[in-house]
């Protein structure tokens, strides 16, 4: 995008791989795509490309700062919602789904404006262009929109991914490191920047967790119950009753709680 | 008729929200909240280009003109905390010796400044083993050796990170260019931090973090690049 930015590395990964770094400002904030295998593909330029397109694609759908996306022309009632593109319906259905799964603590309706999936968006397209990434070749790859990341693969031969969790009282600090193979990791909290949540029950920004981050398989879903959770509090466990292999870690008042596999110490 | 009046409604509330992100602009925080409040930062990107040069914009000239984001800059905020105060100094140590706007791709060891004593990083300060300012031309095989990373802008302004490194460690993190103007108490804030971290992070051997921040991701892309030219 910048002419002054220097987003793309390539240089020798880890154990001998072959990395490739991009960082893409888009969405009003940073998406870095990380790209890692023994021998990366020859196209890895244009699979670059492509991936950039696709970011500013979903920016082009899914908008709402922008008058001229599908989903503003639905807000304003300008088209019906079986007018707009197939994945709008779908990441919109998707949004019914975790609405009904956290009993209304992620709610893209309890908005002004009609409705902002914006909550679900970030985390599902990290998702899609991961699996779009390795469709198209690449073994190993790691996409983080400022927090919701998608990981396939490894980050060095033998190696799951490590995603460190933030330290919300000290942004920059690594509090806990979860190991990912082919999976997903969002994190809310009020520290983040880019992010505004606000409390669809009680219409106010109050939440209730300092820090809320969900691990599991499905990066869409992981973003918007890390969402909820934050303004849900304890309840939100009961939801995981239904979501078998997924992990949460919570933080409030320097309190740390935490459970699912992605944190088994044993 | 209807659907003209529809459109340019619209129309209308679009201009709002531009309007309404403009004017949270002086604040970077609350720019930041607002700009991704919704998915989309804001929209028409000839509208986003502005807004986020015109601060960096500013910063990239006080840091060239002055050749230092610290003293000799008029804006700089008087510090408002501890950890802010440690900052200018430091910043003026690498900032004085490297042109902020070019980065010294080639010139890395003429141009590499020395890594100040960093007593602020909490973390760091006890087990960094305080390099000892030996001139760099003098480096031997065994010496310390000094890379620049990549020049990194982002929404807040750029980042560019300086490593030194003895035997395959590295000894010292250091920022040659960081923020400063608008997010300068950001920039205070957390370069230090980063520093520890990165030092943490040779061991934790971590890809990447949930809960990112801008200058988070810049510094890591810098840093990768760095340690790319070190052979790390």
């Amino acid at each position: 995008m910048s002419a002054t930015t220097e987003t793309t590395i390539t240089y020798a990964g880890p154990g001998g791989w072959q990395q490739r770094v991009h960082v893409e400002p888009v969405w009003g904030t940073h998406v870095t795509i990380d790209l890692r295998g023994e021998v990366l593909p020859d196209n890895v330029d244009s699979l670059i490309a492509d991936a950039v397109a696709y970011l500013h694609q979903v920016d082009a759908w899914f908008s709402t700062y922008r008058v001229d996306t599908p989903i503003t022309m639905y807000r304003n009632g300008l088209i019906p919602l079986f007018r707009t593109p197939t994945v709008v319906q779908e990441v919109l259905e998707a949004c019914r789904y975790a609405k009904a799964l956290t009993r209304g603590a992620f709610d893209p309706w309890a908005v002004k404006g009609g409705v902002d999936p914006s909550g679900y968006v970030k985390g599902w397209a990290a998702g899609q262009l991961a699996d779009r990434l390795v469709r198209a070749g690449v073994r190993n790859v790691c996409v983080n929109a400022s927090g919701d990341i998608a990981c396939r693969g490894q980050q060095a031969p033998g190696q799951p991914w490590a995603i460190g969790i933030t330290n919300p009282y000290d942004t920059l600090e690594v509090v806990e490191v979860v190991h990912i193979g082919d999976g997903a990791i969002a994190t809310s909290g009020l520290y983040e920047r880019g992010r505004h949540i606000a409390n669809p029950r009680t219409a106010s920004s109050e939440v209730f967790y300092d820090s809320a981050t969900i691990v599991g398989p499905d990066a869409g879903l992981a973003d918007a119950l890390a969402t909820g959770a934050l303004v849900e509090g304890p309840g939100a466990a009961a939801w995981f009753a239904h979501l078998p292999g997924w992990s949460v870690y919570f933080i409030k008042d320097r309190q740390v709680s935490f459970f699912g596999p992605a944190f088994d110490r044993s | 008729m209807k659907r003209a009046i529809l459109v340019s409604s619209g129309t209308l509330a679009g201009l709002v929200a531009v309007l309404t992100y403009s004017g949270g602009d002086t604040l970077p925080a609350s720019a930041a909240g607002a700009g991704a409040a919704g998915l989309g930062g804001p929209p028409p990107l000839g509208s986003t280009d502005q807004a986020t040069t015109a601060p960096s914009g500013g910063v990239r000239g006080a840091t060239g003109a002055t050749g230092g984001a610290g003293p000799a800059s008029p804006a700089p905020p008087a510090p408002a905390a501890g950890a802010i105060s440690a900052a200018p100094p430091k910043a003026a140590t690498p900032g004085a010796t490297t042109p902020a706007v070019k980065p010294p791709p080639t010139a890395s060891k003429a141009a590499a400044p020395k890594p100040a004593p960093r007593p602020a990083s909490t973390k760091a300060a006890a087990p960094k083993p305080t390099p000892t300012p030996t001139p760099t031309k003098a480096a031997t095989p065994a010496g310390p050796k000094d890379y620049i990373g990549s020049l990194q802008t982002h929404k807040y302004g750029q980042v560019q990170v300086g490593i030194r490194v003895q035997g395959g460690k590295i000894i010292a993190v250091w920022p040659v260019v960081y923020p400063d103007g608008n997010s300068q108490p950001y920039s205070d804030f957390s370069i230090p931090v980063l520093e520890s971290e990165t030092m943490a992070a040779q061991s934790a051997n971590i890809a990447t973090v949930s809960g990112a921040t801008l200058t988070w991701q810049s510094w890591t892309t810098s840093l990768q690049s760095a340690l790319a030219k070190a052979g790390l």
